[in-house]
């Protein structure tokens, strides 16, 4: 909005002049020949007329946006703070002096600005001039707001008064007389210090009478001692009091104008127009001028509705056929019409987006335009002039600013258009531009606009550019008609000669969009940013102001969302535009990034392009130094591709690895070979650096040129060497690639540390006489598989998430251990003898040490055997057993030494687990030790497990009678002489082989551990074993019987008495050699020596008669009393039997009776039975159970006898 | 003579931001495309920008599931851009050029309705666009992680000449009013 006078494009507020405030300031000294309010009366300096004034200050409102929302607050006014004088400008204009007395009539005066006055600027035909706008803006206030002090001092309060109430009335009087109908608001500040006096209502009073001051609405008080809250409230209670009262007086201008407009008449100039034309402005010309005063009251009311209705109106007329279609194009008038149609059309704008009638706002824009081109094409020099472009991009700048400036709302957040206002109705078709952008799309249209302004302007021809001073008359007329130059320059100023001072288009064309750029990148539109960018540094360039250029273009290029997002065409014109810029700037590393990257292929082929980084720099002139530039592969589209790939994930310390640095040129055909001088690769981790130095080869290239796939693999050897105080592998190649190749560089390194080491990235360097550039590949992972080269270009793909790094693992043992013979079971009460065989795989001899480890409960203390070494024994712990550093010495290679480990004789089965490590060093190598171990789950488990039946039997010898007496000595025989009762039982054991192979019984015996309740006790085995020994097979039962006599030592003794025996089987393994061990079994407890009377029986069979059975019972009473038994014996169809069948025993203490029976069984090889026998105690009623002892067996039902087959008897 | 709103560009964006289509289409009266195909790129990249304010503004309030973006921006009074967004990352622009065709009065009646465009006029566009895609998704030789690499950095254009063609007749056949809702 820069070409329009201040004054028509501000957004109108009442006025309102405050004086008398604080220092003499602002002074006013214009139009001094209007009325001067002027006063004596000093100025109110105290502290609080200082806040107040400062109040007023805050609350001016003339710079507020222009929305509804702003002015509804307390900056309702602009406000002016003047001393106590004050000059309004002169109502009506002087007589021109020329025509002093008129024959006719008496002239009347008008307004000075009036186009009826002559003097003024707009007389006789003109429309408006700002000045008016400027007048009611800046001049005449619709208030005049005065301030004294109101003294509080009794002896001067009545000369005070008056003094006051003097200069009121004067300044009334002055205001009445200048013909404006300002209001008078007088404001009484309170003197501080003195206390209130009773007479201050009554002196008010006294004021208000004798100035005819209304006490409601123009004369304020300000009591003493108000606190700043006071005084603030105080100022706002002033303005918003005299707020409708300064509205009112707009109004009433309004009405004035209204007035004036509704008469239709034009009222006469003072005097008729003489110089240049006779006419005068039309009627409809007036209506214009009342409209457009109507418009600005009502925007001074803030009243925009009824302002667009009269500023539309106003329009209409103007635009229409009686006014500017009526003033003819080459005059002046013709161009201040259509600056007013502007100003109407601003205004209008402004007042549609106070309200946010944002799409009728685009539409208004738009008409407006549209009209003035018609207007232009039909009356003026047409739409096709450099002038209407530069009134275009005026236009499309006031929206912008205008949107600016009324801040809506909305577009405070990231909104890039608004929606369409509730006014359009659902449905109606809307343009997209109609959606009001913000502000940014609006400069940037302008700056379109302002491209195509230069466009016409570099077209005009060269004989209008000249000076006026320099063409001819006739061309200088000519020119007038051709060209627009409505608020735009002559020809010669908009496009100058060379050498000539004229328009800056690319400077205009910058500036505007300097203005969008902000816009854009607030909303977050960094994409559109980096578009406008490059259009500002393109005209930056035209300027060539090549500095700025670079600027704006090397961090565009670095950064640009397009270069990450394969938009290829905006990246190459960057990087094209840069690459001028740059070369012009003399940024030489500007211009070697540029090339670089410029080299894919992936950009358009410029056949005149050299591609070739060696010239780069030629004929750069500007260079200030030698370039040295850094690349990072990640930041730049670069044409070079790298890969680094370890053919396996894995290697030893000690091995050879093979790795390959791949590089692929993606650059396009034409391009140069590049040579690189030396290529860097670095590692993280355990690895050493590798350089690749570049040797130049009379071989390579046609050898490589021979491959179909442009793939060259070479291998390169490398050497330990020094490479800036870093020991670094190095080697050598031929580093020349050229485009569309591949080429491939295989090393085999040794690795040398354990580790993770992984290639991190690869920089090539390239230096040349002219320039240094490096450029830095960093390994990344990738989604595609990277590939191992073969030889004849066999790929291989390598599927690993991270191709370029390692696993360096340690040293791998080849010391083998590994036991020998050993037995696939062990049983327990077997001692254990390991044979650790440890065999040497190195290569070299080993000196080995070992250490050996039995761990698991109560492991017992182990013990290990060398060769030629002594035995070594640990400590038994509870934890285990553990031997360590037994040194085995030296081993030869591939040599062997066995160690035996022997583990005592285990009384539990137990499982413990063995480890053996073994540390050893090879004899070239002494400091790096090497482990090797192994375990070995060791169970074991006992061989046998048995049960156990203890019969009783019968014992042969008699039984000690009560009533023999032996007279032994027994004093002299040993005093543990058994006299008691005799017993014999039999202990069948029944015992099972656990083991897995058959073992060799060679004997099995049981042996009385111990005995209580005074017995003694003998045992004999019944069965003897072979000589050999008994071959037990896995999982077989084997049975071993042994008679077991007791006898109580006093014959007195009735007590329980208690068996401890155990069984222990003497045993070995089935091979030569193998030791004997003996497992003992426990035996339960056995219960021996009843005091009970007990039944045996007892079967025999007989040698005279073949097939009788003897069959004897023999009842034994051991207690002290005399029993009574009866005994029946029933008979069976099983057999025939002789003997007593029912009978009556007596049995005296201390004695034993047997009952005899003889059996004819008539079966034979069978057990017969039940025999009903039944014994039982008269007295208790008690039967007594018969045992049986052998050759008996025990039914559930009774006894049954064996009865031998025939053959056996 | 007047002019209506036709198809000036139809872009197709993966998930990189990546350009995968442009097809640039001529403009009344001249019958030349209105910008250089340089300046379409840019401006389709610049509704990327809104696509990215507008997601995220969407996942926000939850709204806009169907993928239409309806009017990204008017780039100036006669280019605005359209967007629709696939689930799965892909963006259709179509940049229609309000006086990109000539009619002559006669022919007013069938679809025109004066100047401006409602929304959802588009959709048609959109869905012709998007079931070309999803053709060319189905082909087989068709890798879209080629297109679209995960990597988020770029990826190749379409090459697929049915594909294009497609597009061609979408663009070269839209009418403003028909299809419309």
């Amino acid at each position: 909005m820069d070409g329009y006078a201040p004054a028509y494009v501000a957004h109108n507020i009442p006025l309102l002049v405050v004086s008398g405030l604080g220092t003499q300031s602002e002074e006013h000294t214009r139009l001094p020949q209007g009325p001067r309010i002027a006063s004596e009366i000093p100025l109110v300096e105290s502290e609080d007329a200082l806040t107040v004034r400062r109040h007023f200050k805050d609350s001016d409102g003339s710079t507020l946006a222009w929305n509804s929302r702003e002015y509804g607050g307390r900056n309702k006014f602009k406000v002016k703070l003047v001393g106590r004088d004050y000059t309004l400008p002169v109502r009506n204009a002087q007589f021109p002096p020329s025509q002093a007395t008129s024959p006719t009539s008496k002239p009347v005066l008008h307004s000075a600005l009036s186009p009826l006055s002559p003097g003024s600027s707009v007389f006789p035909d003109g429309l408006l001039d700002s000045k008016w706008i400027e007048k009611h803006q800046e001049l005449v206030p619709s208030a005049y707001l005065s301030f004294y002090t109101f003294t509080s001092d009794p002896t001067l309060s009545t000369l005070n008064d008056n003094q006051l109430k003097t200069d009121i009335n004067s300044i009334k009087g002055i205001l009445s007389r200048s013909g404006y109908k300002t209001r008078l608001i007088v404001a009484l500040l309170s003197e501080k210090s003195i206390v209130q006096s009773p007479d201050v209502e009554e002196r008010l009073a006294n004021i208000r009478k004798a100035t005819g001051l209304d006490g409601k609405t123009s004369l304020f008080f300000l009591p003493p001692q108000s606190s700043p809250v006071e005084l603030k409230a105080f100022v706002e209670t002033i303005i918003s009091t005299i707020y409708p009262i300064c509205i009112e007086y707009y109004r009433d201008l309004s009405k004035h104008s209204r007035r004036k407009r509704n008469r239709g008449v034009v009222p006469p100039p003072t005097a008729p127009p003489t110089s240049g034309t006779s006419q005068t402005l039309s009627s409809h010309g007036w209506n214009v001028r009342y409209d457009f005063k109507l418009g600005v009251f009502a925007e001074f009311r803030q009243e925009m509705d009824s302002a667009v209705r009269s500023y539309e109106s106003g329009y209409e007329v103007l635009l229409g056929l009686d006014v500017l279609e009526a003033i003819a194009s080459w005059s002046p008038r013709w161009n201040e019409a259509r600056l007013l149609a502007d100003i109407f059309a601003i205004r209008i704008l402004r007042c549609l987006l106070w309200n946010v009638n944002s799409t009728a706002a685009v539409r208004r824009w738009q008409s407006h335009r549209e009209r003035m081109r018609d207007f232009v094409d039909r009356r003026g020099k047409g739409s096709a002039t450099y002038g209407w472009e530069a009134w275009e991009a005026r236009w499309a700048m006031v929206m912008g600013e205008l949107i600016q400036k009324a801040s809506i709302s909305e577009f405070g957040s990231s909104a890039i258009f608004l929606a369409t206002e509730k006014t359009i109705a659902i449905g109606e078709r809307v343009e997209p531009w109609e959606y009001l952008h913000h502000p940014g799309y609006w400069f940037r249209a302008a700056s379109k606009h302002l491209m195509a302004r230069r466009t016409l302007a570099l077209e005009i021809p060269e004989e209008d550019r000249s000076p006026p001073g320099y063409s001819p008359a006739s061309q200088i007329a000519s020119k007038a008609y051709t060209y627009d130059t409505y608020l735009c320059p002559e020809p010669h100023e908009e496009s100058p000669l060379p050498g000539r001072e004229g328009v800056d288009h690319p400077l205009l064309i910058i500036e505007a969009l300097s203005k969008a750029i902000p816009e854009f990148s607030r909303r977050g539109q960094l994409r559109l940013v980096q578009e406008l960018q490059i259009l500002s540094a393109a005209e930056s360039m035209k300027r060539e102001a090549w500095d700025d250029a670079v600027k704006v273009l090397r961090p565009l290029w670095q950064k640009m969302s397009y270069r990450s997002e394969g938009w290829w065409n905006a990246v190459e014109d960057i990087s094209w535009a840069l690459r001028k810029a740059a070369a012009c700037a003399g940024d030489g590393g500007s211009v070697l990034a540029v090339d670089w990257e410029l080299m894919n292929k992936c950009f358009t082929h410029h056949t005149s392009w050299h591609y070739d980084l060696s010239k780069s720099l030629d004929g750069l002139d500007t260079l200030k130094a030698k370039p040295a530039v850094v690349l990072h592969a990640n930041e730049i589209t670069s044409f070079l591709s790298a890969s680094y790939v370890f053919e396996y994930p894995e290697g030893n310390v000690g091995e050879h690895c093979s790795s390959q640095l791949a590089f692929t040129s993606n650059a396009l055909a034409t391009a140069a070979p590049l040579t690189i001088s030396e290529i860097r690769l670095d590692f993280d981790g355990s690895m050493k650096h590798l350089v690749l130095k570049h040797k130049p080869e009379a071989v390579d290239s046609d050898s490589s040129e021979m491959r179909p796939d442009n793939l060259d693999l070479s291998m390169v050897s490398l050497s330990e060497g020094m490479h800036n105080d870093r020991a670094v592998l190095t080697g050598e190649a031929n580093l020349t690639f050229r485009p569309g190749q591949t080429r491939v560089f295989e090393f085999s390194s040794m690795l040398r540390e354990a580790g993770d080491a992984n290639a991190a990235s690869a920089n090539l360097s390239l230096a040349t006489d002219q320039f240094d550039l490096e450029y830095i590949h960093t390994f990344q992972q990738t989604t595609m598989p990277d590939v191992w080269w073969g030889k004849r270009g066999v790929k291989k793909r390598i599927v690993r998430p991270n191709p370029s790094s390692i696993t360096v693992l340690p040293k791998p043992p080849k010391l083998e251990l590994g036991f020998v013979n050993m037995e696939s079971q062990y049983y327990a009460n077997e001692r254990m003898l390991l044979k650790l065989e440890v065999l040497n795989g190195e290569d070299v001899d080993s000196v080995v040490s070992l250490d050996v480890q039995l761990t698991g409960e109560n492991a017992p203390a182990i013990s290990i055997e060398t060769n030629d070494l002594d035995q070594t024994s640990a400590e038994n712990t509870e934890t285990g057993s553990d031997l360590a550093g037994t040194a085995l010495g030296k081993i030869a290679s591939a040599g062997t030494r066995v160690v035996t480990i022997s583990i005592p004789a285990l009384d539990v089965p137990a499982t413990y687990e063995l480890s053996v490590k073994a540390a050893y060093h090879l004899v070239s190598d002494i400091e790096t030790p090497v482990y090797c171990s192994m375990s070995m789950q060791l169970e074991v488990i006992n061989p046998f497990e048995a049960n156990y039946d203890f019969s009783p039997r019968i014992h042969p010898a008699p039984w000690p009678s009560l009533f023999t007496h032996d007279e032994g000595d027994d004093e002299n025989q040993q005093g543990t002489q058994a006299r008691g009762l005799a017993q014999k039982w039999c202990l069948t054991a029944r015992y099972a082989s656990f083991a897995t192979e058959d073992l060799i019984v060679d004997d099995i015996n049981v042996e009385v551990i111990g005995s209580n309740g005074g017995i003694e006790c003998y045992t004999e085995k019944l069965v003897a074993l072979p000589g050999s020994g008994l071959r037990v097979a896995p999982k077989s039962l084997e049975e071993a019987q042994f008679d077991c006599f007791t006898q109580k030592l006093s014959l007195d003794d009735r007590g329980t008495a208690t068996l401890d025996i155990s069984l222990a089987i003497k045993w070995r393994r089935d091979s030569e050699g193998s030791q004997s061990n003996t497992t003992i079994l426990a035996v339960p407890r056995l219960l021996v020596s009843s005091s009970e009377p007990r039944v045996l029986a007892a079967v025999s069979y007989s040698t005279k008669i073949p097939s009788m059975v003897h069959f004897d019972v023999t009842i034994e009473n051991p207690s002290n009393h005399f029993l009574t038994f009866g005994l029946t014996m029933e008979p069976s169809e099983k057999f025939a039997f002789s003997g007593t069948k029912q009978s009556t025993l007596q049995l005296v203490p201390l004695s034993r009776r047997t009952v005899k029976f003889r059996l004819l069984p008539s079966v034979r090889g069978d057990w017969i039975g039940p025999i009903h026998c039944v014994i039982r105690d008269r007295y208790f009623q008690k039967v007594l159970k018969i045992a049986p002892t052998d050759g008996l067996k025990q039914d559930k039902e009774g006894l049954l006898v064996w009865v031998p087959p025939e053959e056996d008897l | 003579m007047t002019t209506i709103p036709s198809i000036a560009c139809l872009g197709v964006i993966g998930k990189n931001n990546n350009p995968l289509h442009i097809s640039i289409f001529p403009s009344a009266p001249t019958n030349t495309p209105l910008r250089t195909p340089l300046q379409f790129s840019l401006l389709l990249a610049s509704t990327l920008d809104i696509f990215e304010a507008r997601s995220k503004a969407n996942t926000t309030t939850g709204g806009g599931l169907s993928g239409d973006f309806g009017l990204l921006h008017a780039v100036d009074e006669r280019l605005a851009a359209y967007g629709f967004e696939t689930n799965t990352g892909v963006r259709f622009v179509v940049v229609v050029d309000m006086r990109g065709r000539a009619v002559s009065e006669t022919s007013k009646g069938l679809g025109v309705g004066g100047l401006g465009l409602r929304d959802g006029e588009m959709k048609v566009v959109f869905r012709a666009m998007q079931a070309a895609y999803v053709k060319l998704l189905q082909n087989p030789f068709y890798e879209p992680d080629e297109h679209s690499p995960p990597t988020g950095r770029g990826g190749k254009k379409i090459t697929s000449r049915k594909f294009v063609e497609e597009m061609k007749k979408i663009g070269d056949t839209w009418m403003p009013g028909v299809g419309g809702s």
